[in-house]
């Protein structure tokens, strides 16, 4: 018993240096995207880890008008691609990423 | 032994004491389920494999028994607050008792789920969450790995996100032999369990679709089986456990491992001791 707890006491000051920092740089913007005008980008809350991006996504690719949609939960964003002359309204953008259990915050582009 | 569980004791306290003061939720939990409802239309499937061992090491010969479970999760966000979920387990038992050796393999019993989110608020820094679950079991597995009756577990979850920290907790408590009749002096069995999840998410990469999470996770369980009449009473069976962990994340697939150490076991007279047991999943989303 006491090498089992000796081994948890181990592991756990292991896990606590593995919780070291992380970071996040870049565009949430993904590159195949370049050229294209029609790009919105949103704040999201709540989003914590990548399996997040799907809910998000895919809850904006089903608005009429949304080409694609790329979310990042490090950098709190979504990036969503309008089709060609097309327009979004925006309380349909906020209630699609609603539906995905997260919070829209100002649109930053 | 009395004075290793003492020791025990304190240690578990001292741990609990820690977690809450670190933060009272979950959602970065392995075995432990947590998380909130996910996003409406979304499915996820979700494969575990769990070695148990229990033997009996003092005994000459020792006697050990074996299972690996099998499990297969399915849930569907229902709505956005609401999720259902199907989970069908299959079993692979080996046993060796005073040198008599047998296997058994089958399906266990058939649970169907529901999780509705009772309180979400996301902010820029952190996220808060509580929603509650109804479990029903049904007796559709085969012998000797099912329970042989109805049984209903509510429960509640707790979910909290820090920047890149999870914590998250849930409770539940089962209630056993519903549906069937019970002799005069039957005393019925049940189940309470409370389990936490620490667990950081760091980033890989510079797309954001990668993430390594180090889980620790606290379960602990309170349960005592059935007592028909004219049984010797049944004493309670405690269990803690302290697993340490890891879990992959590339974009919507999830891989994890754990490890999980029993650190308290207060056993009824005769049973089998845990041993560390050994947990290794993979969950989809789409």
């Amino acid at each position: 018993m006491h090498k089992s707890l000796n081994m948890t006491l181990l592991l756990t000051i292991i896990f606590f240096y593995l919780s070291g920092c992380s970071h996040s740089s870049g565009t949430v913007i993904p590159e195949e995207w370049s050229g294209q005008g029609n790009i919105h980008i949103y704040k999201v809350y709540g989003m914590d880890c990548p399996g997040c991006h799907g809910g998000v996504e895919k809850q904006l690719v089903d608005l009429d008008g949304v080409q694609a949609a790329h979310a990042d939960w490090s950098r709190k964003q979504v990036a969503i691609l309008l089709l060609t002359d097309r327009e979004v309204a925006e309380d349909e953008i906020r209630a699609a990423i609603e539906r995905a259990n997260f919070t829209p915050g100002e649109r930053i582009q | 032994m009395k004075k290793t569980i003492i020791d025990n004791l304190n240690i578990m306290r001292s741990l609990l004491i820690l977690m809450s003061m670190i933060t009272l939720a979950p959602a970065g939990g392995i075995s432990v389920d947590a998380g909130l409802t996910p996003a409406q239309n979304r499915w996820m499937v979700r494969y575990q494999v769990r070695h148990i061992k229990r033997s009996h090491e003092n005994m000459n010969p020792e006697s050990v028994m074996q299972t690996d479970m099998h499990m297969l999760n399915l849930a569907y966000g229902l709505r956005a607050d609401l999720t259902i979920m199907i989970m069908q387990s299959w079993m692979d038992r080996e046993s060796d008792m005073m040198n008599m050796q047998s296997e058994f393999s089958g399906m266990g019993d058939l649970n169907l789920m529901a999780k509705y989110r009772l309180y979400r608020h996301n902010s820029s820094t952190n996220t808060l969450g509580l929603a509650t679950t109804l479990c029903l079991t049904a007796p559709t597995g085969e012998d000797p790995f099912t329970s042989d009756y109805w049984s209903l577990a509510p429960g509640f979850y707790l979910s909290y996100r820090l920047n890149n920290w999870a914590l998250d907790a849930s409770t539940n408590y089962r209630f056993q032999d519903l549906l069937d009749e019970k002799p005069d002096g039957f005393r019925s069995g049940y189940e309470f369990s409370l389990s936490s999840a620490l667990a950081r998410q760091l980033v890989l990469g510079t797309d954001g679709r990668t993430a390594l999470a180090p889980v620790l996770e606290l379960t602990g369980s309170v349960s005592r089986n059935d007592q028909m009449p004219g049984q010797a009473e049944q004493n309670n069976e405690v269990l803690m456990l302290l697993s340490p962990g890891l879990k992959w994340t590339y974009s919507s697939l999830i891989l994890e491992f754990l490890v999980q150490i029993p650190i308290l076991q207060d056993l009824p007279e005769g049973s089998m001791e845990h041993s560390p047991r050994g947990l290794v999943g993979m969950r989809y989303m789409f």
